[in-house]
């Protein structure tokens, strides 16, 4: 009888890690391909993980991961609506396809002693680790998974080890008997079929014949039944684990300013990106750690006590760790120092260093490049006459290396593309998209195409137009979007948060004809408007407001608005 | 004959005269008529040679939507790898508008318009409204001074930038000439918002326009002055007029711009 053992992590390895294997992932929620790299690759540095407890680890079936991570994401934002069930399934039904992981510990289980104390052991490594973790045993991939589902608790760290024999398959059949059928790894339509005919735990469902199951609802839930009593062989498809990129120095404490730290992450990155060469990869992550200590923290430490250098080396202050990240595979050794110098200088002080770590922790394989007759460096060389590249034609990496280095010192949220949104309120009408979010590739070819060709002088033909709203944006709709606004109706400076302005009206318009502006009272020798909106009900409170747009004796533009229904005045923004 | 000889020939006609007319200008006079005719040599060497540096570039200059604007431009237009200053009321007086208008100009031949907003209140509607593709635009929000000067750098340097708008309010004087060497490397437009105070700061932009709104005169109208002008004079100046266009419109004969000044496809402003 096999001993199979189910590690869940609930939510994807993404939500739960301390050891850096997850802290990127699940933030890019948009970008469905990141998040598959992530997630996939998140899976696979668990999968490495478990390989210490047997050699034999995978899944049941092989994953479209696209696929189900879209489907996930859908479910998530409710827009799963296309497909109405009478019957929602547990969403937590098909978490087991990019959630967890299985071994086969058959043999190797007496190493540990018995498969309840290897499951007890690798629950509490994953508690040490911070990963919030479900883990059963049983013998099937099927019943592995049902306890781990619904008999598993993993806040009070207990584990579920399932009886293996044989012949106690009627205890087996006992205990999963009261699970529901949500347990059996069952497509949403079945479940909903189960649910429809009010088949609810999977005793009911064994009760009845099979013949008449398969008939009715599928082969698929007769074969699920038969395997998770081991009436029918399911094979796990193994992982295994990745090459690992990493390239370590133990130094012996001094340093002897930035350049030599800088050669230091030179030389171990060098081997790194030879070996991902010959495999035709690129670094897109590359993990830093550096065992460091300030003011001589370290050794005041080590000397004194030891449990003071514990609580120091708990506490992480002599460990310091970023990561680079970039959005375009690269073996160029020279961004990466470039990208690396960014990060070093948001260290701060070091005194002493002890260890030196470099992993290239996501790679993927580079784009194939056109070999030419004539070096990099010769092909840069501009042919044409007048010595410059045309716009169109520098390449995109130019672009994407400028974003890389912006987002590494700056941060992903300070690096972003504006967007509007069909919405009247100002503050929420446009929203900033990161830039990470975006097809790196389709963009930076995007923008650096000319807008019309005819500003070219090459070309001596207009093109055709295009409308108003593709120009801006292909993929959003609402009437705010499509109206034709004129140049000068928004402000280019404007606040958040409005200020309190004291303004004069005219009695039978309601329009400013003075306002106290930079510490006087200014003439409004001309306005706009008003032009009122009353939205945003279903946020909080209604908003309605009259905006105008005003000019003062100077010259001066400004957007102001009456608070309906209390007439307070509001200044917005300026006119640049 | 190139201009250059032409000028120094011209120079040793003029000493020889001078030599042939008498021995009076001999000691202090003759040192002040050599440096002067030094003075005079080196004037024209630079004026021939910023037409050459100029045309380096090889690249026509981009209209600037004004035809009155483009006759004071030095090149008649807007022109990649030049630094341009527009001074005036930064609080509502238009000149960030003006600037961020001038820099889509160019960056619509291909690049990213970048916008470097370091007090978070710029607001992306507005340059939708002005015909500004936002797709196009990357804004920039760094925090503290130190990135700020390193990120305006960046960007400065990069060839794939097409141009890049950015208020500016103090800068020191080194660090604006490596900016001016970066762009002129690199070919990037650079637009910089600043206060009118700052006219009296030292100034590495290869043009420097000082704008000021005109009060109550029909459409939105500006003075625009020529403060400093790279290969051109500084002194002129024009009134401009930001009046209500279709945005992005063309000539459908020769695909240029169509400004402001083109009445008969102006729209009026009916918003009020």
């Amino acid at each position: 009888m096999k001993k199979i053992i189910c590690i869940w992590i609930p939510g994807g390895i993404d939500s739960t890690s301390k050891d850096g294997m997850s802290k990127e992932a699940g933030k890019d929620t948009r970008s469905v391909e990141r998040q598959v790299w992530k997630t996939q690759d998140g899976m696979f540095r668990l999968a490495r993980w478990a390989n210490r407890y047997s050699p034999l680890v995978g899944f049941p079936e092989s994953v479209n991961w696209k696929r189900e991570l879209a489907a996930q994401e859908k479910r998530t934002t409710g827009k799963h609506v296309d497909i109405q069930y009478a019957h929602q399934p547990d969403p937590r039904a098909a978490a087991w396809k990019t959630e967890a992981i299985w071994l086969d510990v058959t043999d190797v289980c007496h190493y540990f002693g018995t498969v309840t104390k290897l499951t007890q052991r690798i629950s509490e490594d994953l508690m040490e680790l911070d990963i919030a973790a479900r883990v059963a045993a049983a013998s099937t991939v099927g019943a592995s998974w049902a306890a781990c589902l619904y008999l598993a608790n993993s806040k009070v760290n207990e584990t579920v080890v399932l009886s293996m024999e044989q012949q106690d398959q009627a205890v087996v059949l006992a205990e999963l008997g009261q699970l529901p059928v949500n347990s059996l790894r069952l497509p949403a339509t079945a479940l909903d079929a189960l649910a429809r005919l009010g088949i609810v735990t999977l005793e009911q469902l064994m009760a009845l014949p099979q013949e008449a199951i398969a008939q009715r609802l599928g082969t698929v839930v007769t074969q699920r039944c038969q395997q998770i009593f081991g009436q029918a062989i399911e094979p796990l498809e193994m992982m295994y684990s990745q090459q690992r990129y990493i390239s370590e120095q133990v130094l012996l404490g001094p340093i002897g300013g930035v350049q030599m730290i800088v050669d230091l992450f030179r030389y171990l990155l060098e081997p790194i990106l030879e070996r991902l060469k010959k495999r035709g990869r690129g670094v897109l992550q590359l993990n830093c750690k550096f065992a460091v200590s300030r003011y001589g923290q370290r050794i005041y430490c080590d000397a004194t006590a030891n449990v003071a250098s514990e609580t120091a080396a708990a506490s992480g202050n002599h460990v310091e760790q970023f990561t680079i990240g970039l959005y375009r595979p690269t073996v160029e050794c020279t961004h990466l120092v470039s990208l690396f110098q960014l990060a070093w200088e948001k260290v701060g002080r070091i005194d002493e260093m002890y260890h030196v770590s470099i992993e290239a922790t996501q790679t993927a394989v580079m784009q194939q490049v056109q070999l030419g007759l004539f070096t990099e460096e010769e092909s840069k060389q501009p042919v044409a006459g007048n010595g410059e590249l045309s716009r169109d034609q520098i390449p995109p990496r130019v672009l994407a290396r400028l974003i890389d280095r912006l987002t590494s010192r700056l941060g992903k949220q300070r690096v972003t593309r504006p967007q509007l949104n069909a919405e009247s309120q100002p503050e929420f009408s446009f929203e900033m998209q990161a830039v990470v979010e975006l097809d790196m590739q389709r963009w930076c070819n995007h923008v650096q195409r000319p807008v019309r060709k005819s500003l070219d002088a090459s070309s001596g033909h207009a093109p055709p137009r295009t409308s108003q709203k593709t120009q801006y944006n292909t993929q959003r709709s609402g009437w705010a979007l499509g109206q034709q606004l004129p140049f000068d109706s928004r402000p280019l400076w404007h606040w958040g948060s409005p200020l309190e302005i004291q303004c004069h009206t005219k009695s039978r318009t309601g329009a400013p004809v003075r306002l106290f502006h930079s510490g006087s009272w200014q003439q409004v020798i001309r306005s706009w408007g008003p032009e009122r909106i009353e939205t945003g009900w279903w946020r909080s409170r209604a908003v309605r407001r009259d905006y105008f747009r005003v000019e003062i004796d100077s010259g001066q533009r400004f957007w102001v608005f009456r608070q309906l229904p209390t007439s307070q005045w509001f200044l917005q923004g300026n006119f640049g | 004959m190139p201009a250059s000889q032409q000028h120094q020939h011209e120079g040793h006609d003029q000493s020889k005269q001078k030599g042939e007319s008498g021995q009076s200008d001999q000691g202090d006079q003759g040192d002040q008529g050599d440096q002067k005719r030094i003075l005079q040599q080196l004037q024209y060497l630079i004026r021939d040679f910023q037409p050459v540096a100029a045309a380096k570039a090889g690249e026509s200059s981009v209209p600037t939507g004004w035809e009155q604007l483009d006759s004071i431009l030095p090149h008649g237009g807007w022109r990649s790898g030049q630094l341009v200053e527009w001074l005036g009321e930064v609080k509502g007086g238009g000149v960030g508008l003006l600037g961020l208008w001038s820099a889509w100009q160019v960056a619509q031949r291909g690049g990213v318009l970048v916008v470097l907003d370091n007090t978070g209140k710029f607001f992306p509607p507005a340059a939708a409204a002005l015909g500004i593709h936002l797709s196009r635009m990357l804004v920039v929000s760094p925090q503290g001074k130190a990135d700020f000067d390193w990120t305006l750098d960046q960007v400065l340097r990069c060839r794939a930038v097409g141009a890049v708008w950015v208020n500016l309010p103090k800068i020191d004087n080194r660090a604006y000439r490596r900016l001016q060497l970066a762009v002129e490397q690199s070919g990037v437009f650079g637009v910089f918002i600043r206060e009118q105070k700052c006219l009296q700061d030292p100034t590495w932009a290869h043009l420097r326009l000082c704008a000021t709104a005109l009060a109550g005169q029909g459409n939105w109208r500006f003075r625009v002055e020529v403060m400093r002008a790279v290969g051109g004079n500084a002194g002129a100046s024009c009134e401009l007029e930001f009046m209500e266009i279709t945005n992005q419109q063309r000539s459908e004969k020769d695909g240029a711009l169509l400004n402001p000044t083109n009445g008969s496809r102006i729209i009026t402003n009916n918003f009020q």
